[in-house]
């Protein structure tokens, strides 16, 4: 018999299932070895350790006042933005632009060129380039919920945002009131750029750059040569950098449910 | 790799509320450490340490797709390897052995606990995760970061180390 196929007999054993002699031999073995460790901690012992625990920890960090609705919301858009290319041009820029068309998990850090520019955060969520949707939570770095975005592939736009505890709800991103321009320009920014210009395309290394100018704000994507998946995008604006957004975590998903695209930060941040 | 916007939203309400993962960790935590070290007492302190460097640090983790539960066991494997380093330098080994009671404890259930102890960290973890916690391998892999077939040799190869172990110490009946 293969190891393979003993280890997995061995777990047949182990939960009683019937098994062979030496699978059987060794599962009372391990049931046996386990015996001193598989007691209760009772529930009194834990909140007296708890308590125990409590004057050693130090003050709470000081709460730093997040000003950064619209800042996570262009995070968001960001992030939506590279995934929702209009077009295929030729070349690099296509493989990059069909490497996106499915549905991914993401997770990314978003910095500032400059300390003090905007609060760092992080992005994560479901994002659908071939129907260009959304669902990202955007924490800050200190791990407080600040916002969270659907954004609907007929354009309609949700946003949640933590500070104020409110949803705003928009047909479009044009019709939210006040800093959508900002928060979503980046989807139109980086949508102008496909369609409109060519990319400057270099290789480096293992990766493709992607330079993707728009006016005075230019998208500098680092992209993998092998998978055409971004590893992080640089703006720069007038030639100056502003933010880095790095892809942490980049996994291909499979398709959602529906309720998966809706914005729903009750089920998911009320304790 | 754990993926979804569930686990990541678990992920930080458990790195936002201390309280929580206390409660929720703690007694597993310190049943994974006195499996390690042959002592409650000194699982019981030791969990403590495990806990103090939580709550300094599991704030500031970022999300690499795997939950807490895998960062507190990291740290509670690493300060358990520690802690049986300085014993060996500072205990004679017969005291080291003997943190279990022998008035209680048959003999070749000693052998047994002691065998544990003597395993590779990632086999006393696997074991530990599967039947003391009674997790899924599913699970099991989350927390190891590994793939479940992986998990599954790893059982094994415990449980061969295991009679191995025992039968240079001519234990036969347990």
């Amino acid at each position: 018999m293969s190891e393979r196929a003993l280890a997995a007999e061995l777990e047949l054993a182990l939960t009683g299932a019937p098994a062979g002699d030496e699978a059987r031999a060794l599962a009372a073995l391990l049931v046996a070895a386990i015996e001193p460790s598989s007691f209760e901690v009772a529930s009194t012992e834990v909140e007296a350790a708890l308590a125990r625990a409590t004057p050693a920890r130090p003050h709470s960090r000081s709460r730093r006042r997040l000003r950064i609705g619209a800042l996570a919301a262009a995070a968001a858009a960001a992030l939506a933005a590279l995934f929702f290319p209009h077009t295929a041009g030729q070349g690099v820029q296509a493989r990059a632009a069909v490497a996106v068309e499915a549905t991914y998990f993401v997770n990314a850090d978003v910095t500032p060129a400059r300390p003090g520019l905007f609060p760092a955060t992080e992005v994560t969520g479901y994002v659908d380039g071939r129907h260009g949707r959304a669902h990202v939570d955007i924490f800050s770095r200190t791990g407080k919920p600040v916002a969270e975005t659907v954004l609907r592939a007929n354009g309609g736009v949700e946003r949640w945002l933590a500070r104020t505890n409110t949803i705003v709800v928009a047909p479009s991103c044009e019709a939210l009131p006040g800093g959508c321009g900002e928060t979503f320009d980046p989807l139109g920014l980086y949508v102008r750029s496909v369609e409109n210009s060519r990319a400057k395309v270099h290789r480096v290394g293992d990766e493709y750059e992607l330079r993707l100018p728009a006016g005075r704000v230019e998208q500098v994507v680092h992209v993998s040569a092998k998978t055409y998946l971004p590893r992080r995008i640089a703006w720069l604006q007038d030639g100056k950098p502003v933010a880095t957004i790095r892809f942490t975590m980049l996994q291909r998903s499979r398709p959602r449910s529906e309720a998966e695209w809706s914005l729903a930060p009750a089920r998911a941040w009320s304790k | 790799v754990e993926e979804g916007l569930d686990a990541y939203r678990a992920f930080r309400r458990e790195q936002a509320d201390f309280e929580a993962l206390f409660r929720a960790h703690y007694p597993e935590i310190v049943r994974y450490l006195a499996a390690r070290l042959g002592s409650r007492e000194d699982a019981l302190d030791l969990a403590a340490d495990v806990f103090a460097e939580a709550w300094r640090r599991v704030p500031g983790l970022q999300w690499r797709g795997r939950p807490v539960r895998a960062w507190l066991y990291r740290v509670a494997s690493n300060m358990a390897a520690d802690e049986v380093k300085r014993r060996k330098r500072t205990v004679p080994l017969e005291d080291a052995a003997g943190a279990l009671d022998p008035s209680e404890t048959a003999p070749n259930r000693i052998a047994l606990a002691r065998a544990l102890q003597t395993l590779p960290p990632d086999h006393q973890l696997v074991v530990h995760l599967r039947l003391v916690e009674g997790l899924p391998f599913a699970e099991v892999a989350r927390v190891m970061n590994r793939n479940v077939g992986a998990c599954q040799m790893l059982m094994l190869r415990a449980a061969k180390s295991l009679r191995s172990l025992l039968a240079v110490e001519g234990v036969r009946d347990v």
